[in-house]
């Protein structure tokens, strides 16, 4: 064999090594693409990637679908509070609701849901139907398909397998949830900080808010136009299942700085769209916790201008099962949005806000 | 099917290679230039094939009018220089519908306050590449310069798949003879081993380096709306050291491709931010392109043979139209317009005598091609005011940032790019080891892991 043979045949060897990996990658799974695991407890972190494994490969009857705002629900008060017999969460801090689609798409062909409890967020709905977050680049929709072929993408790669060191290296303090109850839950991590200061910064630093659409892409009919392509034909395909939908509590401060520029009145009229949209579905259940005065106006309950805390989290599952905020007129949901407006027109952010209690 | 996707690697250019080569074994040597041929084309289709029969028609038209202006063989009945005249304006026309009818538009809109539609036309893939290499194969047939080359060659000339897409930019001139030189029918195991010794360079260059650059690149100047000192310089560097190792990188990946099948592509680059001035950058920098400036528009526009004014001003309009090649918008105009600045200043300091130390000369020449990089980059003005303002804004070098700056990497890829040699200079050293075929496979396959590599964006806003 010449030199030169020689040297190639070393070189294929030498990547043959991607072969190895991908089979490594493969055995551990640690995505849950193939099976649930069996030998290594589940870290419950990089949603984007784990969705689709639990999507595929675990036992569930009820789906938590939305952004980090859906993201402090305690598995344990779906149970207790909500009635849900196996609940899950399948959501994705910031995500869109075209990739909220793609997951809550996979869990309907996998498993079967009895119940899925969706929150609306505006930023979800900006943009063209078919937006990624942060681009096509950032999302693993080769892992939420039914095809094979492209599952290289998951298994020879270096994510992958530095997710697999990850695994086997972290310790129980580096603070990731193994805990299935608590899964996704970030305000485990933030709930104690004193965050009012914080709550105050960001209110300060505000031109910075909800700033990764292009005034264009906030207009009305990309927000309409997201909502018939992504969640309304859910809906439809599944007459069987229980939907809730609820508009969470942003703090006052977030109404105010849409109000600042001039949205909060599209945003009232894509609400009343939905409401419209929907109430004659008879598998539907919205709840709109944003006139929810008491605690939008308390910035004790928030974390930032969006996020409330977990004890909010657990309450907006009580007064969903007491029916308080639910919405079930249209006229009446008309009133109840002028008054919201005059509301916040009427509310003068004050230092006081930001005192301790 | 960019070159670093596995559809290319494991797929089209295996199978190419051995079909190809197998063709060669049966001795049936238009067959397997003719299949060559039909891969280029089915490899430039993948894209879209709506633009096949574009390139087919350029082919048959360049070929048909460069064989027709050849004294040598002429049959045609029209004056020389009129048919020239003729041919390039048609190449031209081509490239100017597709590629800046919009910016056109825009232009009028903007200067009569009228409102005419847009096109929207998808750019043809490679269409400035496969043009500008034709205009240099009509001039050269012109002068006479060119043989009688038969179709099938020519049509290798033109799609042959390595250099299609991004170039580098080949001449007729080299690559005919190559196509029609029997010693190149026979799997050659040195070619083959260079070709992939250099290929896992160029891949590693591009997916390891020019793509982890690129997220701080795009973040600082598509993200963000305000850069401090520290975000700016990291964006602008970024970018620099992005566009290099990019490029660079995929002319790697097309200079292996192409030589598994023993064809020699020309160097595009020559370690270009070792540069000491502005002309010397020009030397090392997409070679090819300006190899075919330098003979296509500033030779036949005068050169420097006709008084300093005059070369100043073929300076001028060459890297303008260079500027424009690049792309289709006023940035690109700016940008080319700053480095024919740059040249005039460079030749009139070297006219007086004027001489620099080296590591000042160094400073300022890379410096002057950051800066000018940044018009490059910019999709708006904006961007670029907003990098540019950030990066003289010292006062806000202590502002803590959110941005992953790494600056390690920044330190190592300035010892990378000042003290190594070029990918094609190690590759035609004694280089064949075990060591090296074991160490270029690990630059392969660390590539290829990270080819899927989900971009992490590390905020938490929602």
């Amino acid at each position: 064999m010449s030199k030169m043979k020689k040297w190639v045949s070393l070189w294929f060897i030498t990547i043959s090594s991607l072969l190895v990996i991908g089979v490594f990658n493969y055995v551990i799974d640690p995505y849950q693409q193939y099976r649930k695991a069996t030998f290594y407890k589940v870290p419950y972190e990089n949603e984007k990637e784990l969705d689709a494994g639990l999507a595929k490969n675990f036992d569930y009857d009820s789906v938590v679908i939305g952004t980090s705002m859906m993201q402090n629900f305690n598995i344990d008060d779906l149970k207790n509070i909500s009635g849900y017999k196996k609940p899950i969460k399948l959501t994705i801090a910031g995500s869109s609701v075209y990739e909220q689609n793609i997951v809550l798409s996979t869990a309907f062909r996998h498993q079967n849901v009895k119940n899925v409890l969706i929150g609306i967020d505006f930023l979800s709905y900006y943009g063209a139907v078919h937006r990624y977050k942060h681009g096509a680049s950032s999302f693993p929709t080769y892992l939420y398909d039914e095809n094979i072929l492209n599952d290289y993408k998951y298994l020879i790669s270096s994510d992958t397998l530095g997710r697999v060191f990850e695994i086997f290296t972290k310790k129980e303090k580096d603070g990731w949830v193994y805990d299935y109850s608590k899964m996704f839950e970030w305000r485990s991590r933030t709930q104690d900080k004193n965050v009012l200061s914080a709550v105050k910064r960001k209110w300060l630093d505000r031109k910075n808010f909800d700033n990764e659409a292009t005034d264009e892409e906030k207009k009305l009919p990309y927000m309409k136009n997201n909502f018939d392509h992504n969640i309304k034909p859910l809906i439809e395909k599944h007459p069987n299942v229980n939907f809730t939908l609820l508009f969470p509590p942003y703090s006052i401060l977030a109404y105010k700085t849409y109000e600042e520029r001039g949205q909060l009145q599209n945003l009232i009229k894509f609400k009343r769209y939905i409401v419209s949209t929907l109430l004659t579905y008879q598998n539907v259940k919205i709840y709109d916790f944003q006139n929810a005065d008491e605690i939008s106006h308390d910035l004790h309950n928030y974390y930032d201008l969006y996020h409330y805390n977990k004890d909010i989290s657990r309450i907006i599952l009580k007064e969903i099962r007491k029916k308080d905020y639910i919405v079930d007129d249209v006229s009446t949901y008309a009133k109840i949005s002028q008054k919201f407006l005059s509301n916040v027109a009427n509310f003068n952010v004050t230092d006081d806000l930001f005192k301790e209690k | 099917m960019l070159f670093n996707s596995y559809e290319f690697i494991f797929l089209f250019l295996p199978f190419t290679f051995f079909i190809y080569f197998y063709l060669l074994q049966k001795r049936l040597t238009v067959g397997a230039r003719g299949f060559l041929v039909f891969a280029s084309l089915f490899f430039y289709s993948w894209w879209n094939i709506v633009y096949l029969p574009l390139i087919l028609s350029s082919m048959l038209f360049n070929y048909v009018i460069g064989n027709s202006l050849n004294e040598n063989f002429k049959k045609a009945k029209v004056g020389k220089r009129s048919l020239l005249m003729f041919g390039v304006v048609s190449n031209i026309a081509l490239l100017g519908y597709f590629k800046y009818s919009d910016f056109f538009i825009e232009n009028i809109n903007l200067a009569l306050h009228s409102s005419l539609s847009l096109l929207h036309l998808a750019l043809p893939l490679a269409i400035s590449f496969f043009t500008f290499q034709q205009i240099a194969y009509l001039v050269d047939s012109y002068r006479g310069e060119t043989k009688e080359y038969d179709f099938l060659n020519y049509a290798l000339f033109v799609t042959f798949f390595p250099q299609l897409i991004a170039g580098p930019i080949v001449h007729h001139a080299e690559m005919m003879p190559q196509f029609a030189n029997k010693w190149n029918l026979a799997k050659n195991y040195k070619n083959i081993a260079t070709g992939l010794f250099i290929f896992s360079i160029g891949l590693f260059k591009k997916v390891v380096i020019a793509d982890s650059f690129a997220e701080i690149a795009d973040k600082g100047f598509d993200v963000l709306h305000v850069l401090s000192f520290t975000e700016a310089w990291a964006t602008s560097l970024s970018y620099t050291f992005q566009l290099y190792f990019d490029f660079s990188g995929y002319t790697d990946m097309a200079i292996g491709a192409a030589l598994l099948f023993n064809i020699v592509l020309p160097i595009n680059f020559n370690s270009p931010y070792k540069a000491l001035s502005i002309q010397d950058f020009w030397r090392r920098w997409h070679i090819t392109l300006s190899r075919f400036l330098k003979d296509y528009i500033y030779i036949p526009l005068g050169g420097n043979r006709k008084g300093d004014f005059r070369t100043y001003v073929n300076l001028m309009a060459t890297f303008t139209l260079g500027g424009i090649w690049h792309g289709a918008g006023w940035t690109f105009v700016f940008w080319g317009l700053l480095h024919g600045i740059a040249l005039v200043v460079n030749h009139i300091w070297r006219s007086i005598g004027f001489r620099l130390p080296t590591v000042l000369a160094w400073f300022l020449t890379f410096n002057f091609i950051n800066v000018a990089w940044i018009f490059f980059r910019a999709k708006e003005w904006d961007d670029a005011l907003k990098v540019l303002s950030g990066m003289t804004a010292v006062e806000t070098i202590k502002i803590a940032s959110d941005m992953d700056m790494h600056p390690d990497w920044f330190i190592m890829v300035f010892v990378v790019i000042l003290t190594l040699k070029t990918t094609v200079e190690y590759s035609k050293k004694a280089i064949y080891t075990p060591k090296t075929a074991f160490a270029s496979g690990i630059f392969f396959v660390s590539a290829m892991l990270l080819t899927n590599h989900i971009s992490k964006f590390l905020y938490f806003d929602f």
